[in-house]
């Protein structure tokens, strides 16, 4: 008998999807999974997070190693620091939580920014410093962090980070995927972020104008960060602030409030 | 949000580039199993023809193909909710194909190859090691290497 190749017109190995067809519809499947998941874990976070005391947020702080910035030392930041406290003591802080004991920390960094450290922290950049030379912009800063323990915004944005990851670590592995999708989800939680803002915002109101009698800190602040902020819808999408814009826009919406209250 | 633009862009550019060099893959492998299609590759062992075998000797080929990124995000996703790893089929058919004539090129006189085994190695997701041996057999003496 003599041999007769065969030669295959179709290879029946390959499967027939399509490509971008099959990854958009597996990429909507993962978006489904992340929100069903994440609403109900971001409710379980919100509740835990008002459930854990100062104590626990302490040491859960210091187990995680991270540093909460590098004390600087000369003779221009010893002033920067006695400035610093200076403000901060000035701010009365009957309505803020009492569990905490609340501590200011100079941060040498070239990043113009404050935030809020579980356990009672506030630290502050020497960039942050350097540029808001007003006292009352700074009490300003000091207030808005100040908010956010409040609202224990601190932890439960720790919280949601860490949920995040674990969750998008467990479906889809230790690799580039995970981290893709840990950027996707992310911005639900930039989303997130940027109301806890809103709020920290008002409490940075209270703040002064319960230390100066009025909210000019504010307007100052605003003004002194101007030419730092970058503009534009899309570049809030992937901010952790509103827009400047914004902020002011509620910050007014608020005095008027107030103002008619009174 | 540069992150994520790059990453679209090189989903995208990967997409593209590693459709057209699979295509063009696809088509060097049927002209050359075309040309080589004379020569079977067989698993079973060899039956004894009237010819005497005038060579026979062990021969074998690995080929590693990698997966672009498009491929390993797709892959990657597919993990999630099971179902055909649609992503590796072609990029292991495409291996399996191009190790096989690998050696059939390697004896274009050959006249025919037994015992044919072909191993795939998954090392890692993202691309298809397949080895493959066989016997060859040469009938013509002339046509030994």
């Amino acid at each position: 008998m003599k041999y007769k190749p065969t030669v295959f017109r179709h290879e029946v190995n390959v499967g027939q999807q399509r490509p971008l067809r099959s990854v958009l519809r597996l990429c909507g499947g993962a978006a489904c999974v992340v929100v069903l998941l994440y609403i109900p874990l971001g409710m379980l976070i919100e509740w835990t997070a008002h459930h854990v005391t100062p104590a626990q947020e302490k040491w859960l702080w210091q187990h995680m190693q991270v540093s909460a910035g590098v004390t600087p030392a000369g003779p221009e930041y010893r002033k920067m620091r006695k400035r610093l406290r200076r403000v901060f003591r000035a701010i009365p802080k009957d309505n803020l939580p009492s569990r905490y004991i609340y501590r200011v920390i100079l941060d040498k960094n070239e990043r113009t920014n404050a935030f809020a450290i579980p356990g009672g922290g506030v630290v502050v950049t020497t960039a942050m410093m350097s540029h808001v030379s007003d006292d009352r912009a700074l009490t300003f800063v000091l207030g808005h962090e100040l908010g956010h323990f409040h609202s224990r915004d601190h932890l439960i944005g720790l919280e949601r980070i860490f949920v995040l990851t674990m969750m998008s670590t467990l479906l889809f592995g230790i690799d580039g995927i995970s981290g893709v999708l840990a950027k996707i989800t992310g911005l639900f939680n930039l989303a997130y972020s940027r109301r806890q803002e809103f709020s920290a915002d008002i409490w940075g109101l209270r703040l002064l104008k319960a230390t100066y009698g009025d909210y000019r800190g504010a307007k100052i602040f605003f003004r002194t960060m101007r030419p730092l902020y970058q503009s534009g819808r899309l570049n809030e999408l992937f901010s952790t602030h509103p827009r400047p814009a914004q902020r002011i826009y509620k910050m007014n919406q608020y005095i008027k409030e107030q103002r008619h209250l009174s | 949000m540069l992150e994520l633009i790059v990453l679209v862009v090189l989903l995208i550019s990967t997409y593209l580039i590693g459709t057209a060099i699979e295509k063009e893959h696809l088509r060097a492998l049927h002209q050359r199993e075309h040309a080589a299609q004379y020569q079977p590759f067989l698993s079973e062992p060899f039956r004894q023809c009237d010819a005497p075998v005038a060579a026979a000797f062990l021969v074998r080929a690995q080929v590693v193909i990698s997966g672009d990124l498009f491929r390993h995000f797709w892959a990657g996703l597919s993990k999630v909710f099971g179902g055909d790893m649609a992503a590796y089929e072609g990029l292991k058919n495409r291996a399996q194909r191009e190790a096989v004539l690998r050696i059939k090129e390697q004896h274009p006189q050959a006249a025919c190859f037994v015992n044919a085994k072909i191993e795939t190695v998954n090392k890692r997701l993202a691309m298809a090691k397949v080895i493959v041996y066989a016997t060859v057999i040469y009938l013509d003496p002339h046509d030994c290497p």
